[in-house]
């Protein structure tokens, strides 16, 4: 991140050097209104790079990508040693006692939607219904994280929620170049992701809980509708990603 | 970050195109490039809305200098009209 930086802020100074020196010297000794402006316009860039350069974050990409991987690989240990083999259901924050969209793993894959309705204790083993298989381990993902990236509600439907992952896949996380989001029905939506960022291995979390970009559009998606979804399917080419969901 | 590229990148072709037609178009009202420029930078700002907000807080604050700057020309345009004097050339 200090390269990056340290680029933005080079950057900006040249450019206001360059543009105050260029003003100056066009004004006052040959008053060339066009390279005058010139000047003006290098002045405008280098005060806009080091507003960006004030904005970028401390802490470099490897350092998050470090601390997600042990987060992830401490969740795969837990999933392998309980022998846990469901897809995840993502959680609204309104059904979670910590506040925020988690993911719920249960040990069964036979799960009861009504018993998702209320809102579960904010505990790592969640009893969510009265069978004896209705247990399953309620975790955060990185979509439980980006949840407080939210900078604002978006529109309703679709279009609200390809606002919302925009800004936080695109705008804040800078993890992908661009979203689309289609709903094929009232149950499904698909996900399309262009220029992905964010490399995975290739982990039995994955599998069951989604990659980590996966986990943050199941989480928005679930956050956006208020009800559980599931990751139902997620394709990848050279150049797109493409996650089906499911709404329960 | 590539997205903070873009926008530097999108902005600097814009003024430099924008220069262009001034040189060719023979412009001579330095008070016309200033709120050119100045409209085109809160156009761009406006339009990448997918920035992050400690970002487009830090454009806004530079925006809002700017919008001044251009009230600044347009009230330098009035009193050059009404007292019939050049003061920016």
């Amino acid at each position: 991140m200090r390269r990056y930086k340290n680029a933005y802020s080079y950057l900006a100074v040249l450019l206001l050097v360059c543009g105050a020196a260029f003003c100056t010297l066009f004004y006052f000794a040959i008053y060339s209104v066009p390279l005058i402006a010139v000047g003006s316009s290098m002045l405008i860039l280098g005060f806009v790079c080091l507003a960006l350069f004030r904005s970028l974050p401390n802490i470099s990409p490897e350092t998050g990508k470090l601390l997600l991987e042990a987060g992830m690989e401490n969740i795969n240990a837990l999933i392998e040693e309980l022998g846990l083999r469901t897809k995840a259901i993502y959680l609204p924050s309104s059904r979670t006692g910590s506040g925020r969209p988690q993911a719920l793993l249960p040990i069964s894959p036979k799960v009861d939607i009504e018993d998702l309705n209320r809102k579960l204790p904010q505990r790592l083993i969640v009893k969510f219904g009265e069978g004896d298989e209705s247990v399953g381990l309620l975790v955060s993902t990185p979509g439980s994280v980006s949840f407080d990236l939210l900078t604002s509600e978006g529109a309703d439907g679709a279009e609200g929620i390809e606002y919302d992952l925009k800004s936080v896949l695109v705008g804040v996380l800078d993890a992908v170049s661009d979203v689309s989001v289609e709903q094929r029905n009232d149950m499904e939506f698909d996900v399309k992701l262009s220029g992905l960022r964010l490399n995975h291995s290739n982990t039995l979390v994955y599998q069951w809980l989604g990659t980590p970009v996966a986990s943050v559009v199941a989480s928005i998606l679930s956050e956006s509708l208020d009800r559980p979804v599931t990751i139902i399917e997620e394709k990848q080419n050279k150049r797109h990603v493409t996650i089906r969901l499911g709404v329960l | 970050m590539k997205l903070y590229n873009r926008y530097i990148l999108i902005m600097a072709l814009v003024f430099s195109a924008t220069s262009v037609i001034f040189a060719v178009a023979g412009v001579l009202n330095l008070g016309l490039c200033l709120t050119i420029y100045v409209i085109e930078s809160l156009i761009l700002t406006e339009l990448f809305i997918y920035l992050n907000p400690k970002a487009r807080r830090n454009l806004n604050r530079v925006n809002a200098v700017l919008f001044g700057l251009f009230l600044m020309l347009v009230a330098v345009e009035v009193v050059e009209i009404l007292m019939g004097i050049r003061i920016l050339g």
